[in-house]
C-alpha cells in the first residue's frame, strides 16, 4: 500500500518534472531563434551576405545544433549552413518564395528521429530577401537527462533511507499488530485463557500494551478459576447444609415421640441459617469486590466501635476460658463509617482468633491511631499462619491449613473483611507475630481533626 | 391484628396465613400487586406483609400508592436479596420494617406486633411486670420485693424489650438487630450469655425461670403470674 503511493508519487514528480523542463527548453530555444533572426537581419540589411557569413562562422556554434540559410530578393540561397556531423538534419521541405505577404515571423518544426525536434524560423527582410534559422533541442535533451540522472539519484536514496524504516515499521509494529489481531481471534473462537500476545521484538509501545493486555488476561483467568473453584466449593457447601436439612427431617417423620422429632427440627433450622448467612456473605463479598458495595456510613467513634465489639466477646472469652484484652488509646478520634459492616468485619477477626485459639490462650484487641489511618489489631497465641497461607486466606474459600474440618466458618470471612475495607478505602492484613500467634489488622481512614 | 400479606409464591403465603390465623388473627393473602394494592386501599388493616418483587406491582409501588391514599398502615417488607438495598433500609427508617428470607415466623410475628403496636399507640402506661417487681430507670434497677438488682446496660435495654414483648417468641436475630444494632450473626452467642447473667440475677431460686429459651426458635419473656 505504502509502496505504491509512493511509487505513484514519484512517477508524478518525474513526469511533472519533464513536461516543465521541456515547456521552458522550447520557450528559451523560441528565444534563441526569435533572437538571432533579428541580430542576422540587422547585419544582412546592413552588411549584406558576408557580414551574416563571417559572424555565424565566428560564433564557432560548438552546440552544433543550428543551421542558417540566406536566400536573396532573387530567391537565391547565399548561405546555406548546415551541421556536418549530423546530416539527417535537413531543412524541412519549403518553398523558398515567402509565402504571405506579411512580415511576421514564419514558424516551422519537424520531429526527427530519437525524439529530436527541429524548430525552424524564418524572417522576410525589407529587402524581400530571407533568414531561416533552426535549431534542434538536442542539447535540452541532454541537460533533461542530466536532470533525470538527478532525480533517479535522489529518489534512489531516497528509497534506501526509507526502505530501512519501512522494514522496521513492518517488523517491529505491523507483525506484532497482525500478531494481536491473530492472538484476538483466536481468544474469540477458542476462547482459551491460556492464549498471551508475543511481542519481544515489538516497540515500546506496543510491548507495554501486551503486556498491560496479558496481565488483564492473566487476571481474567486468574477470575475464571477462582469463580470455578468458588461454584464448586458453593455448590458443596450448599448441598452439605441442604442434605443435614433433608437428614433431618427425614428424622423428624420418623421421630417416636415429639421431644425428639422437635430436636431434630432445632438442628434442621441451624442448618437453614447457616446456608442463609452463607449466601449473604457471598452476596457482600461480591459487591465489595465489584466496588459496587454500598456503605450507610455514619461519623462514629472509633474506640466505641472497638470496645462494643469487645463486649460482645467477652462472654465467648469467659466460656472458652481466653484471656482477652481489650487496649484503647488514651486519645479518640471519629470516622465516618458503616458501622454494620466494619463491626461485622472485626467480629470475622475476632472469630478466627477464637476459633483458632486453644483455651488458656490469650486474645488481644488494641486500637490505634496513625497519621491519617486508624488500625484495629487482633492477636492471638493459635498456632498461627503458615507462609504460603498468609496471602491464600484473603482469597475466597480458602482456609488456612490450621482449619480442621470442626473449626467453623467456610472460608468466607477473610475476604468479606477485605471487601468491607476495600469499600472503605482501607486495607486489611495478617501476619505472624515474632511472639508467636496469628496477627490480623484493619485499618481504615478516620477524621484526623484536632 | 388484621394483616394483609403480599405474596407471590403461595406456599410461602399461605405459610405465613396459617401462622397467623393460628395464633387467632386476622389475616388474608393476596398472590399479585394490583390485587395487593387494591386490598391494601379497600381494607382497614393494621400492618402489612410485602413482598418486594410481586408480578405486576411491586412491594414500593404498592406502598407508594398507600402513601398517596393517605393509608399509613405500617408495612413490612419481605426480601430475597440478601444485601438489602439503600431503598428498603430507607423505607425501614420511615417506621417500616423489613425481613430477608428465608425467615423465622416467630421473627416475623415478633415484628409484626412490634409494628402494629407502634400504629396503635397503646403502650403508654409501662409494660406489664411481674408481682414484686419494680423498674428504676435512671439507676438502671430492678428492685424485687425491696431489693435492688443493678444491671448493666445492654442488660437493662435486653429485659426492657423482653418486657415489651412479653409472651413473644423472640429470636437470636431480632434480639440482636433490636437491642445489639447488629444485623448479621456475629460468631459470639452474646445473647445467651447476655440473657444467663439475666436470669442469674433476676430469677428467684425455686421459681420458675421468666426468660424460657424455645431451643431453634428464639427466647420467650414470662411473668408466671
Amino acid at each position: 500500500m505504502t509502496l505504491g503511493v509512493v511509487t505513484v508519487a514519484m512517477a508524478m514528480m518525474w513526469f511533472l518534472t519533464t513536461w516543465t523542463l521541456r515547456r521552458s527548453f522550447d520557450d528559451v530555444g523560441r528565444a534563441v531563434i526569435l533572437d538571432d533572426l533579428g541580430e542576422y537581419g540587422e547585419l544582412y540589411t546592413q552588411g549584406g551576405v558576408d557580414a551574416v557569413s563571417r559572424l555565424f562562422f565566428a560564433g564557432g556554434h560548438d552546440e552544433h545544433n543550428q543551421i542558417l540559410r540566406l536566400i536573396d530578393p532573387t530567391g537565391e540561397i547565399r548561405i546555406d549552413v548546415l551541421i556536418p556531423e549530423q546530416p539527417e538534419i535537413q531543412w524541412p521541405d519549403l518553398d523558398l518564395t515567402w509565402p504571405n505577404q506579411e512580415t511576421k515571423i514564419d514558424w516551422i518544426r519537424t520531429r526527427l528521429s530519437g525524439g529530436v525536434k527541429l524548430t525552424v524560423g524564418r524572417r522576410q527582410l525589407p529587402d524581400g530577401a530571407q533568414i531561416w534559422f533552426g535549431r534542434t533541442n538536442q542539447s535540452d535533451l541532454a541537460a533533461i537527462d542530466g536532470v533525470h540522472r538527478l532525480i533517479l539519484f535522489a529518489m534512489l536514496i531516497t528509497a534506501l533511507l526509507s526502505i530501512g524504516p519501512i522494514l522496521w515499521f513492518a517488523a517491529r509494529v505491523l507483525r506484532p499488530v497482525h500478531a494481536f489481531m491473530k492472538s484476538a481471534e483466536d481468544l474469540a473462537r477458542e476462547g482459551s485463557l491460556l492464549q498471551r500476545l508475543e511481542t519481544s521484538d515489538a516497540i515500546p509501545e506496543l510491548q507495554q500494551f501486551s503486556s498491560s493486555f496479558n496481565a488483564s488476561l492473566d487476571r481474567v483467568q486468574t477470575l475464571t478459576e477462582e469463580l470455578e473453584a468458588a461454584n464448586d466449593q458453593l455448590a458443596h457447601e450448599l448441598r452439605t447444609p441442604l442434605a443435614r436439612i433433608r437428614g433431618n427431617i427425614e428424622r423428624i417423620l420418623k421421630a417416636p415421640d415429639a421431644a425428639s422429632g422437635k430436636n431434630h427440627a432445632v438442628h434442621a433450622i441451624e442448618e437453614i441459617e447457616r446456608a442463609t448467612e452463607l449466601i449473604q456473605r457471598i452476596l457482600s463479598i461480591r459487591a465489595g469486590d465489584s466496588g459496587v458495595m454500598k456503605l450507610q456510613r455514619q461519623t462514629l467513634s472509633v474506640s466505641d466501635l472497638v470496645r462494643t465489639t469487645f463486649e460482645l466477646y467477652s462472654a465467648s472469652a469467659e466460656e472458652d476460658s481466653l484471656d482477652f484484652q481489650l487496649h484503647l488509646p488514651s486519645q479518640d478520634h471519629l470516622a465516618s463509617i458503616d458501622r454494620q459492616r466494619l463491626q461485622q468485619a472485626l467480629c470475622n477477626l475476632l472469630d478466627n482468633a477464637f476459633a483458632y485459639t486453644p483455651p488458656g490462650g490469650r486474645v488481644d484487641l488494641s486500637l490505634t491511631f496513625h497519621q491519617d489511618m486508624a488500625e484495629i489489631r487482633v492477636r492471638d497465641t493459635g498456632p498461627g499462619l503458615k507462609e504460603e497461607d498468609l496471602q491464600r486466606i484473603w482469597r475466597r474459600f480458602m482456609r488456612g491449613t490450621a482449619a480442621s474440618a470442626e473449626t467453623p466458618g467456610i472460608g468466607l470471612g477473610l475476604s468479606l473483611v477485605r471487601a468491607v475495607l476495600k469499600a472503605h478505602q482501607g486495607e486489611a492484613d495478617a501476619r505472624n507475630h515474632p511472639e508467636g500467634g496469628a496477627e490480623f489488622w484493619i485499618r481504615f481512614p478516620y477524621l484526623n481533626q484536632p | 391484628m388484621k394483616v394483609l400479606i403480599v405474596e407471590d409464591d403461595t406456599e410461602l403465603g399461605r405459610q405465613v396465613l396459617d401462622e397467623l390465623s393460628n395464633a387467632g388473627h386476622e389475616a388474608q393473602l393476596e398472590i399479585t400487586g394490583t390485587s395487593g394494592l387494591e386490598a391494601a386501599l379497600r381494607g382497614n388493616w393494621e400492618v402489612a406483609v410485602l413482598d418486594v418483587t410481586l408480578p405486576e406491582l411491586s412491594g414500593f409501588e404498592i406502598v407508594k400508592a398507600m402513601r398517596e391514599e393517605k393509608i399509613d398502615t405500617p408495612v413490612i417488607f419481605l426480601t430475597a436479596k440478601s444485601d438489602v438495598s439503600d431503598r428498603i433500609r430507607g423505607l425501614s427508617l420511615g417506621g417500616d420494617d423489613y425481613l430477608t428470607k428465608p425467615f423465622s415466623m416467630d421473627e416475623l410475628m415478633a415484628r409484626l406486633l412490634a409494628l402494629s403496636r407502634r400504629y396503635s399507640q397503646v403502650h403508654d402506661s409501662g409494660p406489664a411486670l411481674p408481682r414484686g417487681w419494680r423498674l428504676e430507670p435512671l439507676l438502671r434497677e430492678v428492685v424485687i420485693d425491696g431489693e435492688a438488682v443493678a444491671l448493666q446496660p445492654r442488660e437493662w435495654s435486653l429485659l426492657r424489650f423482653f418486657l415489651d414483648h412479653e409472651n413473644e417468641v423472640l429470636t437470636n436475630s431480632f434480639l440482636l438487630d433490636r437491642v445489639w444494632d447488629i444485623q448479621f450473626d456475629p460468631g459470639t452467642n452474646v445473647v445467651n450469655s447476655t440473657l444467663c447473667r439475666l436470669r442469674k440475677k433476676l430469677d428467684q431460686p425455686g421459681a420458675p425461670s421468666h426468660f424460657e429459651t424455645l431451643r431453634g426458635r428464639g427466647h420467650v419473656f414470662r411473668r408466671h403470674d
